[in-house]
């Protein structure tokens, strides 16, 4: 080994503590590098797995095409799959001329079509020839219907058109005969998800395209190509109807619009500069101290005759021996680090993906590239920590390395240190601190850089529960079910099954005067009326609860409520749902959103009915001369009149509808005229709007279906089976009503909701039997946040700690170099007269000094940090910021518990020197 | 032989009202082969002079010519060339690299340039410096004399043109004092090295063949013993 090489490895050895510390970060380093590379690795390989287990494996589609276009295509050496999709023949179900009218389509796909699409299968398998068939799920009712038996192994025949009302056939059929008979064999069905495309060619009777075929009526090719040579494609294409992927191209960064592949680098190169500067932080400050140690030494070989670049090499010398432990270790904690983290959060992992990302799952993906990118990251860092020393190495002259005169620089001008009041130990450590502020500064830049870390990490954690938290569950059941009425009983029957009401909705409005509201509610609508300044004042919106008559009665009973009164027939009694709701819409002074907090009954003590509207715009009226579309909506007067507003809709700058300007608006003050009888005329008067006034005469008189209701006990607690939002919403008013009392045909419209016994069997239950129905499990969705909140949580915070420890890492080696470097200065003191107890003080007074330092810059720019990034991560801004006191608590007090326990460490070690030894070594 | 030239050398530290001129235009030669003395009281400039000879330190003015070549013409690498092959330094306080046990420290100079250690060269240098069981030995298991002659051991490894001494026996006793320079002197004589030694010690002093006395960055007095 080469005289330098051997120098370094002793220096190395002679300090064992501080060459582990800086192994130890190396370590660290690498492993996080290879863990934030595997990551986006594995995150953009779940992506595009979950885009070809839900959309396909192809880039391009291309409809439409005759055999010639399809053979053409096939020899482009750009592609490197491509799928035939052929269609054969059409075979439409109608009933005798009447009846609803659906058009079935035959097509065979090749097998790369069915490798390339996402075909799922419920039952049998997939044809093997072009005699079998697979049907789609969604088809077997209707085929079964129309005579045509579809069980998995019988036969079956279809007559089938070659042309048929609009449908496209591009291929020159010459002579062929107008229809078929195609004779196949059921041999599988497919998922009614599975996602083959539009209209008819969602639900293709599928066949294997192989062998002796009909004649194609036209093909859609599904190409494959390298992502870049997508765009040349498409421009080189000779042929129209061309579909392009463009989510799945935007994996692979060569969509057109946004690309993911820039925001995941864009997050990766992010991490992956946090990591290097403070893994940079913590190795070049034990390079640091390594080359200030032996500065020396370095005089001395340099006098002995060793080159400048003789004296760098040694110094890259000592990072390669770091290198060459630590790279490879680290690179493989890191990988096996995320591989067994997210083994461990695999089920909770399931929990958040679901199942509308298909069939797929987070896991660690291996790649020699990636782990060599990790590898070489760290590489780069331990090097670029070591040119600055290297370079400083050097730069001394030999005779000044020899006579250790660089060690203070002292500034040009040299102030007396002023006396400091708590005694002349803490007089000494200023001096102390002030002459090697310079040598120290990484120290308190690792100090900083943890706070901002940790304090930032809170705020993104705190951001993401509170978003996370609205999708925690506060309903009183567990799912809610869209079946009638009258097929309840059996779910309701099953033993994994609690408690379970029916409720039916509807949404009316109602027109109050201020007079009728409760102060609260007018206090509220003051408030956010500055956020969101409405531009006209709106009618009460309500949503009215019908709920099941006997659920309704238990709970009335528990209230001490009289259920004749609210379960009357002819006259029921409607309660009231108090609110309670939280906004997040009004910003402060700072423009930092705070959340406000309104509890309030919606209406006064003295309003006892109501009456109820619904929105509707009678037909004579005749809004506009033109055809342009229009929409209509209800408000409150100026006077306390009831306005109907019919609104133009008109196309905006960039495009969209919107409503048209205010004084384009037709409006009518409605008046009801007492007939005295059950009917309810409504006479609608256009208002002039130059005046204001309405006409004397009405435009029309129409019967408007309007309900009186009586108001009831307006309550806190919902009885069961009543959703949170007529507490939380801030959009309606709940009612509560009797389901017998509902509209006719509202009692098959609403929903059954369920407690469940047994969650887990009850789940599964709701997946097989009622997987076409649209049902909420509102548990799932309150563990799948949940989960998301662990996973944040372990994710960020295991990032946090890792990085800290590299900070503390530097931070131990640091302080406790700074102390061993003074030993002979301590003994000098003591041999002086200073007592232990003076030491002590002086040394608290430096870890203050540090301490208090990395606080007062840490501690304002990491809560700067940790705002904005609440901002951010709590869904764009609309949520409250919340102070992390606990964060900033946990952070004040390990900093100074790292810088004390460390100095103090260093200094106990030194307590038990004989004065005159310690002023007599030699320091080499 | 002239083998050292040295022309109008002049060192200054500070500026203004703090400069100090540690040599103020010194000229003198050396004869290959000579044993020169170098005395004068503290801060007269010597270990300033010594250090320049050395190549270690550069001076404000003036030239210092090695076997008719300017020493601080050459660029840095060149110069620490010079400093390994043809000066050989020695230092009070022995400045051995603690970490490198007797033979590597001995053989640094050779090391650094890339050469094999000629190992007769070697064991008759280990020998006659008396440090035969202690080559495997790290400094700091050694004793103050021991360490001086492996420090003089390193100075003599690449056979120098001159061998520059700053106090070489300052923090010895007599009796290892003694013993290094006689070493030193073996070598002067021996193998013909031009000896430069700086002492505060008169006994030593009066062993050179040429004393030169220098005060305030000056020669005083350049005396010819023998």
């Amino acid at each position: 080994m080469k005289i330098l090489s051997r120098f370094t490895l002793k220096s190395m050895r002679q300090n064992p503590i501080r060459s582990l510390l800086t192994v130890l970060g190396v370590i660290l380093s690498a492993a996080m590098f290879t863990a934030v590379v595997t990551m986006a690795l594995s995150f953009w390989t779940l992506l595009v797995e979950s885009h070809i287990s839900t959309e396909g494996d192809y880039f391009i589609s291309c409809d439409y095409l005759t055999q010639e276009e399809v053979s053409s295509l096939s020899r482009n050496r750009q592609i490197r799959k491509m799928g035939e999709y052929q269609a054969l023949g059409y075979l439409p179900l109608q009933e005798d001329g009447e009846g609803p009218l659906s058009t079935l389509l035959l097509a065979g796909g090749d097998r790369n079509y069915f490798d390339m699409l996402p075909i799922k299968l419920t039952e049998g398998r997939l044809p093997q020839n072009n005699r079998e068939l697979l049907l789609s799920e969604v088809l077997l009712p209707e085929l079964e219907a129309y005579g045509y038996p579809t069980s998995l192994g019988g036969s079956i025949s279809l007559p089938l058109l070659r042309q048929w009302d609009s449908y496209p056939t591009v291929q020159d059929l010459g002579a062929v005969a107008p229809s078929f008979l195609g004779e196949y064999t059921v041999v599988g069905y497919m998922d009614a998800d599975t996602n083959l495309g539009n209209g008819m060619d969602m639900y293709p009777m599928l066949t294997l395209a192989e062998g002796e075929m009909p004649p194609v009526l036209w093909s859609r090719a599904y190409v494959k190509c390298a992502p870049k040579a997508v765009w040349d494609l498409i421009q080189g294409a000779e042929f129209h109807n061309i579909e392009v992927k463009e989510a799945y191209l935007a994996l692979y960064g060569q969509s057109k619009y946004q690309n993911f592949t820039t925001i995941l680098l864009l997050l990766t190169a992010v991490l992956c500069l946090i990591i290097v500067v403070g893994s940079v932080s913590l190795i070049y400050n034990s390079f640091s101290i390594s080359m200030g140690e032996r500065t020396k030494q370095f005089g001395l070989l340099c006098c002995v005759g060793a080159t400048k670049k003789q004296l760098r090499s040694a110094v890259y010398a000592e990072a390669l021996f770091l290198a060459l432990p630590g790279i490879p270790l680290g690179t493989a904690c890191g990988y096996l680090g995320i591989r067994v983290t997210l083994w461990l959060l695999r089920h909770r992992l399931s929990l958040i993906i679901g199942d509308g990302m298909g069939d797929v799952t987070l896991r660690a993906v291996f790649s020699p590239a990636v782990v060599c990118i990790g590898a070489l990251l760290a590489l780069l860092t331990l090097l670029l920590s070591a040119a600055l020393p290297a370079k400083r190495a050097t730069s001394i002259s030999p005779l000044e390395a020899i006579r250790q005169n660089r060690d203070y620089r002292l500034p040009k001008k040299i102030k007396a240190p002023r006396p400091s009041p708590f005694g002349f130990p803490a007089t000494l450590a200023k001096s102390y601190y002030r002459i090697s502020r310079g040598k120290y500064r990484s120290t308190l830049i690792s100090l900083i850089v943890s706070l901002l870390l940790f304090l930032s990490a809170a705020g993104f954690t705190t951001g993401l529960r509170s978003t996370a938290d609205q999708a925690i569950n506060t309903q009183s059941y567990d799912f809610e079910c869209p079946i009638p009425y009258s097929q309840t009983q059996e779910l309701r029957e099953k033993d994994f099954i609690g408690a379970s009401a029916y409720v039916t909705t509807e949404y009316v409005f109602t027109h109050v005067q201020d007079e009728a509201r409760s102060e609260e509610f007018l206090k509220y609508r003051d408030d956010i009326k500055e956020a969101y300044e409405p531009a006209v004042d709106p009618v009460a919106d309500i949503q009215v609860f019908y709920l099941e008559d006997k659920i309704l009665e238990d709970y009335l009973l528990s209230k001490n409520l009289d259920p004749k009164e609210y379960l009357n027939p002819k006259d029921p009694k409607a309660l009231v749902c108090y609110k309670e709701l939280i906004t997040y819409a009004m910003a402060d002074e700072l423009g930092i959103y705070r959340r406000y907090t309104y509890h309030y009954p919606p209406f006064s003590q003295s309003l006892d009915s109501l009456t109820l509207w619904y929105y509707y715009c009678p037909s004579g009226l005749d809004p506009f001369a033109t055809d342009e579309p229009w929409t209509y909506g209800y408000e409150s007067g100026a006077k306390g009149e009831l306005i109907l507003s019919l609104i133009p809709l008109v196309e905006n700058d960039l495009g969209y509808i919107e409503e048209a300007p205010r004084k384009q608006w037709m409006q009518y003050e409605l008046r009801q005229e007492q007939t005295g009888g059950s009917s309810n005329p409504v006479a609608f008067h256009l208002i002039d709007p130059l005046t204001g006034e309405a006409e004397a005469e009405p435009s029309c008189v129409e019967e408007m279906n309007l309900r009186r209701i009586s108001l009831g006990e307006t309550v806190k607690d919902l009885p069961y089976g009543i959703s949170q939002s007529a507490k939380d919403s801030p959009y309606y008013i709940g009612l509560i009503l009797p389901l017998s009392v509902a509209p006719k045909g509202y009692e098959d419209l609403g929903t059954l909701c369920l407690s469940a016994a047994d969650y887990d069997k009850a789940s599964e239950y709701m997946k097989t039997e009622y997987k076409d129905m649209d049902y909420i499990d509102y548990r799932q969705e309150e563990e799948a946040a949940r989960a998301m909140i662990l996973v944040v949580d372990i994710f960020s915070y295991g990032f946090i700690v890792l990085i800290c420890l590299i900070c503390i890492a530097n931070i131990v080696n640091t302080l406790s170099t700074n102390v061993a470097l003074r030993r002979r200065d301590f003994g000098m003191l003591r041999s002086i007269g200073m007592t232990q107890k003076d030491l002590n003080l002086m040394l608290m007074y430096e870890c203050f000094s540090y301490g208090g330092k990395a606080l007062l810059w840490g501690i304002p720019i990491g809560l700067f940090l940790n705002a904005q990034i609440q901002n951010i991560a709590a869904d764009s801004g609309t949520l409250a910021y919340i102070f992390p006191l606990e964060a900033m608590i946990a952070a004040v007090i390990s900093v100074l518990l790292i810088v004390f326990t460390t100095i103090f460490y260093a200094a106990s070690k030194l307590r038990k020197d004989n004065p005159i030894e310690s002023i007599r070594q030699e320091c080499l | 032989m002239e083998l050292l030239r040295i022309e109008h050398l002049t060192k200054i530290y500070g500026k203004g009202d703090n400069e100090v001129r540690a040599l103020d235009d010194v000229s003198f030669s050396v004869e290959k082969g000579q044993f020169l003395a170098i005395v004068g009281p503290s801060g007269s400039g010597k270990s300033t002079l010594l250090h320049i000879l050395g190549g270690v330190d550069r001076p404000d003015s003036g030239k210092v010519f090695l076997n008719g070549r300017d020493v601080f013409a050459q660029k840095e690498d060149q110069l620490a060339i010079f400093r390994r092959r043809q000066v050989g330094l020695i230092y009070q306080f022995y400045n051995l690299i603690p970490v490198l046990n007797v033979r590597d420290n001995l053989t640094l100079p050779v090391l650094l340039d890339g050469r094999k250690v000629d190992e007769a060269h070697l064991q008759e240098l280990i020998r006659t410096l008396g440090l035969e069981e202690r080559e495997q030995h790290l400094p700091n298991q050694l004793s103050g004399g021991q360490q001086q002659r492996v420090s003089i051991g390193r100075a003599l490894m690449n056979s120098p043109a001159v061998v520059l001494a700053d106090e070489p026996t300052g923090n010895l006793d007599s009796r290892n004092s003694q013993e290094i320079m006689e070493l030193l002197k073996l070598s002067n004589r021996r193998y013909g090295q031009t000896l430069i030694v700086i002492t505060h010690d008169e006994s030593i002093a009066l062993q050179a063949d040429r004393i030169l006395t220098l005060e305030d960055g000056r020669i005083i007095r350049d005396e010819v013993i023998r």
